[in-house]
């Protein structure tokens, strides 16, 4: 009799309970089809509060009542985890499950099937106490006769996740334009130029808005812009206009301000843009010299104010590559 | 016996879980990756006032008030006319500071020495002065962004690319006619004022840029744009080709620089636009 019902029970396990598991998986498969937004996004966390709004029947726009947190209406908020508070650390209370079965209407099963669904991508680089290495490359930009290509890099070293202090800097190339030639001929003005040599700074960054974008509401991308402020040198060579003149190097005390934006690809890879301002006290050759001397011409050097605007772009590269999330999902 | 049920048993376990597993595989997989989110494009009407300025200019800057107005096809593409008018300009500092080289008059005898004057370097300029054509958009981002943590928009980024209509002020330059004869044999040779001037009218050109859109709330946005001009244009009335005119007066043939539209040459021009965006209707839904 034993036996018979060990095999019974063996058979109706056998017949019963793959059934069982795959009817689960129908269910959701169901759940998914029916598109129903409730059920996938809202799972993961209560502060995902997605108001149910409809065409206005008066004409106008109804704005909610309770505006939420960040002022907007949530309608990315599955992008927003980062900016806010860690969530949940510990196990699901009844109130959780309460208001997540409400949340999917009171399908339980369905609430724990979906509770452990990461879908909000967490911030993609940690930088606290991590050193930045950014090879680059540039272009000055507000010179129309002379235009400089730059090549340099920078070092950085966070000691937040938003601050951190580099040293960097950039040797130039120098391109003439057409401008500066068609001017001396047609103008009958040869210009004055110095050809800058190299920039080095010391510098603060700050990175002071953070965001996460999609691409076609599929890919996501997450970046961040930053503020940078340094000093330091800049070295500029004159360009005699007379040939047959010397030319001397000038050293000048250089301020730096400048926006970036980068964007992360891994955890220890970026895309880095930035604009800056060098800003110098510069020397110039002067208009009216006549001795060929450098040493001469120098005292008479005209001093002028100059903001050499530059363009770079560069790859970021993280180290150590690799970290640990210090928060909870 | 006992050990063919366990057996039996045991595959209905890894059946089970396997089953299980298998369903469980990222579910989310070709999901949306923002669901309820509002749709502030698709099948409304944008109208954007902007103002507008040019840079990395040579010798002027232009600045710009218009518009441009766009419909949404959907929440990707776009098509829309932009018009925009430059009511002022302002010389850069290259101009500047050749015409603090420049003598106040010309020289006697321009022939000799055809330096130009500081009038005649700044009649030769041309002036932008009518921007607009029609283009396409794609906007193929949007996304969240929040301010020193505190403030949070939504917004969007766009690209788009068409055809420019550009109409340029010609300079003032003009032949010169000698007032204190008679005769019109050149009395002394005026080489830069008998240019024939002929930088302005309309050009034709690709333009392309790209915007971000910060929405404010469902219809109102406040908008940043770059855009790129790419049209033939001779700004500072250069001979770039080096051509000339012979007269010959009195046995004596005189040589004129000659400046004409084959002088112009392809030039970037650049703007930045800032402005608002004003969506209608304006109520946006939110998608599921």
């Amino acid at each position: 009799m034993k036996t018979w019902l060990t095999i019974f029970l063996a058979i109706f396990s056998l017949a019963v309970l793959p059934q069982n598991a795959a009817s689960q998986g129908k269910k959701v498969d169901k759940k998914e089809k029916k598109k129903s937004a409730d059920a996938d996004i809202q799972i993961e966390g209560d502060d995902v509060k997605i108001e149910e709004d409809g065409p206005p029947t008066t004409g106008k726009v109804e704005t909610p009542k309770t505006p939420a947190k960040d002022g907007l209406d949530d309608d990315v908020d599955s992008l927003d985890v980062d900016t806010k508070p860690a969530t949940k650390t510990g196990p699901s209370t009844a109130k959780d499950k309460g208001t997540s079965s409400e949340s999917t209407g009171g399908d339980k099963d369905v609430r724990s099937y979906w509770s452990d669904i990461k879908v909000v991508p967490r911030k993609l680089i940690l930088k606290q106490n991590r050193v930045e290495l950014i090879p680059y490359f540039g272009t000055t930009l507000n010179d129309n006769l002379i235009r400089h290509i730059l090549v340099g890099g920078e070092f950085s070293y966070y000691i937040s996740d938003a601050l951190s202090f580099s040293v960097g800097g950039h040797t130039y190339i120098k391109q003439q334009t057409d401008r500066a030639y068609l001017t001396g001929l047609q103008q009958r003005t040869l210009p004055t130029l110095n050809t800058y040599l190299y920039s080095a700074t010391l510098n603060a960054n700050y990175e002071a808005a953070y965001g996460k974008m999609a691409i076609h509401n599929s890919k996501i991308l997450q970046w961040g812009i930053f503020l940078s402020g340094g000093v330091g040198v800049t070295g500029t060579e004159i360009i005699p206009r007379n040939a047959g003149h010397e030319s001397w190097v000038n050293t000048n005390i250089t301020i730096q301000v400048g926006v970036g934006f980068r964007v992360f690809i891994s955890k220890w890879l970026t895309v880095w843009l930035s604009m800056r301002n060098y800003m110098m006290q510069d020397r110039f050759e002067n208009i009216n010299r006549t001795e060929a001397s450098a040493a001469i011409a120098e005292e008479d050097a005209a001093a002028r104010f100059i903001n050499n605007i530059v363009f770079q772009v560069g790859l970021s590269v993280f180290f150590p590559t690799d970290f640990d999330y210090t928060t909870f999902r | 016996m006992r050990r063919i049920i366990s057996f039996l048993l045991l595959i209905n376990t890894l059946a089970a879980t396997q089953a299980y597993a298998a369903d469980k595989s990222d579910p989310l997989k070709d999901e949306p990756a923002v669901r309820k989110r509002i749709l502030y494009l698709p099948k409304r009407l944008e109208v954007t006032p902007s103002l507008g300025v040019s840079f990395l200019q040579d010798y002027k800057h232009s600045f710009l008030v218009g518009a441009r107005v766009e419909y949404h096809l959907n929440d990707y593409f776009s098509f829309g006319f932009s018009a925009h008018y430059s009511p002022l300009s302002m010389n850069t500092g290259l101009t500047d500071e050749i015409m603090s080289t420049l003598p106040s008059e010309l020289e006697q005898n321009t022939y000799v020495n055809p330096t130009p004057s500081k009038s005649a370097m700044e009649d030769a300029l041309d002036t932008l002065r009518v921007v607009v054509g029609p283009h396409v958009s794609y906007t193929p981002a949007f996304g969240k962004m929040g301010l020193f943590s505190s403030l949070f928009f939504n917004f969007d980024l766009y690209f788009y690319a068409g055809v420019a209509f550009v109409q340029f002020e010609a300079g003032n330059l003009s032949k010169y006619v000698d007032t204190s004869t008679d005769s019109k044999v050149p009395q002394d040779h005026k080489l830069h004022i008998d240019i024939e001037e002929e930088n302005g009218g309309w050009q034709i050109g690709p333009q392309a840029g790209f915007g971000l859109r910060i929405y404010l709330n469902r219809w109102i946005a406040l908008n940043a744009e770059f855009r790129w001009i790419y049209v033939k244009r001779n700004q500072a009335g250069f001979d770039q080709n080096g051509d000339r005119n012979y007269e010959t007066l009195n046995d004596v043939t005189y040589e004129y620089i000659r400046v004409d539209s084959k002088d112009a040459i392809w030039e970037n021009t650049m703007f930045f636009h800032f402005g608002a965006s004003f969506f209608l209707p304006r109520y946006a839904p939110r998608s599921e």
